[in-house]
């Protein structure tokens, strides 16, 4: 897939969701969530900046995620993201929708 | 809520975080080069792999957190000003354009809200009705008192039905004599519009028994000029026509009846339907308004007035045929009579607004050619192409919103300016003012156009894209040619536009001309005139009338300079007066006014034919004898061929009907002379039949109202001031008014048209003016856009007027198409004019011709200069540049 910077192959919605995710484990950074993502979907998913960082702060903008500034590994300013209690919530009910269209999506391809 | 709040957060904060995120970005960058370089990639290759689209990222980031990207708003807004500081011909044309074309816009449609949207300043408004009636089909305004009477005892649904009569008084008391509008109506008229009194108390029926003091209601004007404004005013004694009456209320400026001229009073009097001086018979004499009860329908009340209607057949019996009565909601009257003229005012200023539109749309094209490098460069740079419609949307907005706002400037004043020009009577067009909703709407149409610009040049923007010759791509690919021909049907267009505007210019221009050329058939200058009315109560008896005109003229006429002097019931220039009042000697009995002659009745003193200098073509006029002799008449030509076939009808008797209702003189006049025939108020149409005859043999009323006609050997307004002393000297009770040269008497005709004719000229002419720039433009454009082949040409050994044919040939396909496409739209638009403006004749040909003809002129003008331009061109200098 390479150096994806459009979240077209995914479904709409689904990066926020992805994200959220990433966030359970912990705060992490912006690139920290890219490699979160990726190893998790054994190198598959390759989020791009274009595409990770306007989401992010669309889950700003909702206060679903908060940041604040850390020091990376390397050394550098970086911005760390936590889910905030409303994020939380958030998560649990996209994930229902979610699986709720995936099962749908499922049953349709089975029929 | 919360959610927007933190964008209003975001967005203040906006450059301080735009800064954060790029650290972060980069932070993300180095962590990815990092960890490609460990899997072994080069740092060459890393680095530009990590990079990505770092831009993209930022812009993008950015619109999410500010939801329409409002910076961008601000930024772009910014920059479309500066823009527009750096393309300063550009901008002033575009600006001026627009303003010109919004100001138009705006000061027609201040009229039309004035006149058809604002809600009237009565609170019964909707329940108002007009009362006419029904003669053969045709609703009359006028109706008769009896009609009146009638309706207030049957009907159930009118709580309130009264009358209006527009006269005029002479004023004294205190100050100076003066003339005044007077009002003749009832107590229910106040009662009826509902509207309170600034000071003092509305009438009521008591104020109209017959040992009540006389009462008179006056106006805001009035009270405002001639007492100051005084707040004692109530109480004070007023002589209205020598008659002493008491002030009992001040009306405010808004206190006038729906009448069709929507006249406003100065005073009031009280003369309801029962007063002795109307007729009692169903002579038409007064206008009539009714009130319904709330919940009443107009239907239910017209179904009552049918009734009335026919009881008032049986008593009143009419062989000519039923007299309907007819109400209608006031609303609805007015529309009526103003609509299809006012919506003409409003289309010629859609139209203009179009051409200013279309104007700019091809100057904001133009200049976006010119910038297609910007733009691919940008597009390359990884602006999205919604960014840059934006941006492009913002410029036109900044464009439409400068101009815009001159245009309201412009139309505060503009619709002042409108009504001082407009002498004609559309009911309260004087209230035209530039307010919110005039504003609101102007804006939107304003709006609309900019949208419209915008999208037209971003849709262009669009198809702007760097090809590996940079110069190449600005300069001749095929999408610009698009956009070319775009324009140039957006040319020809205007060229369209303007030949309509000028087709109906030029009718109408036509039509004043050919009115100026008529012959009306007597001396018309040197002539003042000016009118009279003298009060019944002090001169209805014993032919004091007759005395007091053989006084007054016989003044006049000892003024120096002064070579006649006369007295007409109906001056030349007002005409009509006229109808069914003839019965020949050997006429049967009429049975009714309706078997009667028609004919116009002119009552006149004996110099009347000496002042307008006629002849007689056979027989004599009326000399001073004629007064006290027996009773005679003199006939124009047109009535010996309507009524004589030809033959001489002097020594001929006929009778004449004074009051309009078939009573007939008691004795039959003798036919002394003819005089020819003089064309006294339409210029067009056929003179009618025409019988004169002298005041002392007259009704008296007649004598009542006259207008004085004073010729001179001099400048006549000079005479003015003798005028009034010599009144003055017989009654200093009464004066004189409405004084001006009968020429521009006779000239008011026109003055209907004067508005439309003063709004078609300067607009199309704005309209020619604006399309031989866009022609201009177009040309230039064109010849800077094929420097290089007409160069080439020119090298190759292409004649210089090779080259002028080659441009002024695209000039003028483009003229001749729009002038095809023009022609149609004019002659169509020139038939609406015609039913819009009485008095028109159908255009001619050769008007049509004319226009194009013009219009043809200025567009070649306007593309001959760029094509001496092109023809210059040093083919030498043209290719060593390239």
């Amino acid at each position: 897939m390479g150096l994806t910077n459009t979240t077209s192959d995914l479904l709409p919605g689904t990066l926020e969701l992805l994200i959220l995710q990433a966030l359970v484990s912990g705060a992490k950074h912006g690139y920290g969530i890219v490699e979160h993502l990726r190893l998790a979907s054994d190198d598959i998913l390759q989020i791009g900046e274009s595409a990770l960082y306007p989401a992010l702060q669309r889950l700003l903008v909702n206060g679903w995620v908060a940041a604040k500034w850390g020091v990376s590994e390397n050394n550098r300013r970086a911005r760390y993201y936590t889910l905030t209690p409303m994020g939380r919530r958030q998560l649990a009910s996209e994930r229902a929708e979610f699986d709720r269209m995936v099962s749908l999506v499922q049953r349709i391809l089975e029929a | 809520m919360r959610r927007w709040f933190r964008r209003l957060q975001f967005w203040v904060h906006g450059a301080r975080l735009d800064e954060e995120l790029l650290e972060e970005i980069e932070t993300h960058r180095a962590l990815r080069q990092a960890a490609l370089a460990e899997r072994g990639v080069d740092d060459v290759t890393a680095s530009r792999r990590a990079m990505g689209n770092v831009t993209l990222a930022r812009e993008e980031s950015r619109d999410a957190r500010i939801w329409i990207g409002l910076d961008d708003l601000a930024r772009d807004v910014r920059h479309g000003f500066r823009g527009l500081a750096r393309q300063r011909t550009f901008t002033t044309f575009a600006i001026t354009t627009i303003a010109l074309g919004t100001g138009t816009l705006a000061s027609v449609l201040s009229i039309v809200f004035a006149v058809l949207v604002r809600p009237v300043p009565y609170p019964n408004a909707n329940r108002i009705v007009q009362i006419g009636q029904v003669i053969d089909g045709r609703t009359r305004s006028e109706v008769s008192t009896a009609d009146v009477t009638a309706l207030r005892e049957a009907s159930q649904s009118l709580s309130r039905v009264t009358i209006a009569w527009f006269s005029s008084a002479s004023l004294a008391g205190e100050g100076l004599p003066e003339r005044a509008r007077l009002v003749y109506t009832d107590w229910q008229g106040f009662d009826l519009l509902g509207v309170r009194p600034v000071i003092g108390r509305v009438p009521t029926a008591a104020d109209e028994a017959r040992d009540a003091d006389p009462v008179v209601i006056i106006g805001y004007r009035l009270w405002s000029q001639r007492f100051g404004a005084a707040r004692d005013v109530i109480g004070r004694p007023l002589r209205v026509d020598g008659q002493p009456y008491t002030i009992i209320a001040v009306m405010p400026p808004e206190f006038r009846f729906p009448a069709p001229y929507w006249a406003a009073g100065d005073l009031w009097l009280l003369r309801g339907p029962s007063h002795p001086s109307w007729p009692t018979s169903r002579a038409r004499t007064v206008l009539a308004f009714g009130l319904m009860k709330p919940g009443a329908t107009i239907e239910r009340a017209q179904a009552e007035a049918d009734v009335v209607a026919a009881g008032l057949d049986a008593r009143f019996p009419d062989p000519g045929g039923r007299i309907g009565l007819r109400l209608t909601t006031w609303a609805e009257t007015v529309k009526s009579t103003t609509r299809p003229r006012l919506m003409f005012i409003v289309g010629i200023a859609f139209v203009v607004f179009l051409i200013a539109g279309v104007n700019v749309t091809n100057l904001v094209l133009s200049r976006g050619l010119a910038r297609r490098r910007e733009f691919a460069a940008r597009i390359a740079l990884g602006a999205g192409s919604g960014r840059l419609a934006r941006q492009l949307l913002t410029e036109a907005g900044v464009l439409f919103a400068v101009g815009g706002a001159l245009g309201l400037i412009i139309a505060i004043w503009g619709s002042r300016l409108i009504v001082a020009v407009a002498s004609f009577d559309i009911p309260r067009m004087e209230e035209a003012v530039v307010d919110g909703g005039v504003a609101a709407v102007a804006i939107a149409i304003t709006l609309m156009a900019a949208i419209g610009v915008g999208l037209a040049s971003a849709l262009q923007a669009r198809t702007a894209r760097l090809s590996p010759l940079p110069d190449v791509a600005a300069r001749g690919a095929s999408h610009s040619r698009r956009w070319r021909a775009c324009q140039r049907a957006l040319v020809a267009i205007e060229v369209a536009l303007a030949l309509v505007l000028l087709t109906n210019a030029a009718v109408l221009l036509d039509g004043a001309r050919k009115l100026a050329r008529v012959d009306p058939g007597f001396d018309v200058s040197g002539v003042l005139h000016a009118r009279v009315s003298l009060p019944p109560e002090k001169y209805g008896k014993s032919s004091a009338e007759v005395a007091f005109y053989e006084r007054v003229l016989e003044r006049l006429l000892a003024l120096p300079g002064v070579t006649a002097a006369a007295a007409v019931n109906v001056p030349p220039g007002v005409g009509g007066h006229g109808g069914p009042l003839v019965a020949l000697d050997d006429d049967p009995v009429p049975a009714s006014v309706r078997d009667l002659r028609s004919a116009d009745l002119r009552v006149v003193t004996s110099r009347y034919f000496e002042t307008l200098r006629l002849e007689p073509r056979a027989g004599r006029v009326f000399s001073e004898v004629d007064a006290r002799s027996l009773p005679v008449a003199v006939v124009n030509e047109a009535f010996v061929r309507q009524y004589f076939a030809g033959r001489s009808p002097i020594g001929r008797r006929l009778r004449v009907t004074f009051d309009g209702i078939g009573e007939l003189d008691t004795s039959p006049r003798s036919i002394v002379g003819i005089v020819p025939d003089i064309r006294e108020k339409t210029l067009y149409e056929p003179v009618p039949a025409t019988v004169y005859v002298p005041l002392r043999q007259a009704d008296w009323r007649f004598g009542l109202r006259m207008a004085l006609l004073v010729r001179t050997a001099r400048a006549s307004v000079d005479l003015v001031p003798s005028v009034r002393a010599a009144i003055a000297s017989v009654d200093p009770e009464q004066a004189a008014f409405g004084f001006m040269p009968l020429a521009e008497l006779m000239a008011s005709e026109l003055s209907v048209n004067r508005l439309i004719l003063a709004l078609l000229s300067v607009l199309s002419t704005m309209a020619v003016f604006l399309a031989v720039v866009g022609v201009y433009g177009m040309s230039a454009q064109s010849v800077r856009h094929r420097t290089r082949e007409i160069g080439i040409r020119i090298a190759l050994g292409g004649s210089q007027s090779g080259i002028l044919r080659l441009v002024l040939r695209e000039g003028g396909i483009l003229a001749l198409a729009g002038i095809a496409a023009g022609a149609s739209m004019s002659i169509w638009t020139a038939d609406l004019l015609r039913s819009a403006v009485n008095g028109l004749d159908r255009a001619s040909p050769g008007t049509f011709v004319f226009a194009a003809i013009v219009l043809a002129g200025a567009v070649f003008t306007g593309c001959y200069v760029p094509a001496r331009r092109a023809a210059r061109i040093d083919p030498a200098i043209v290719l060593r540049v390239e």
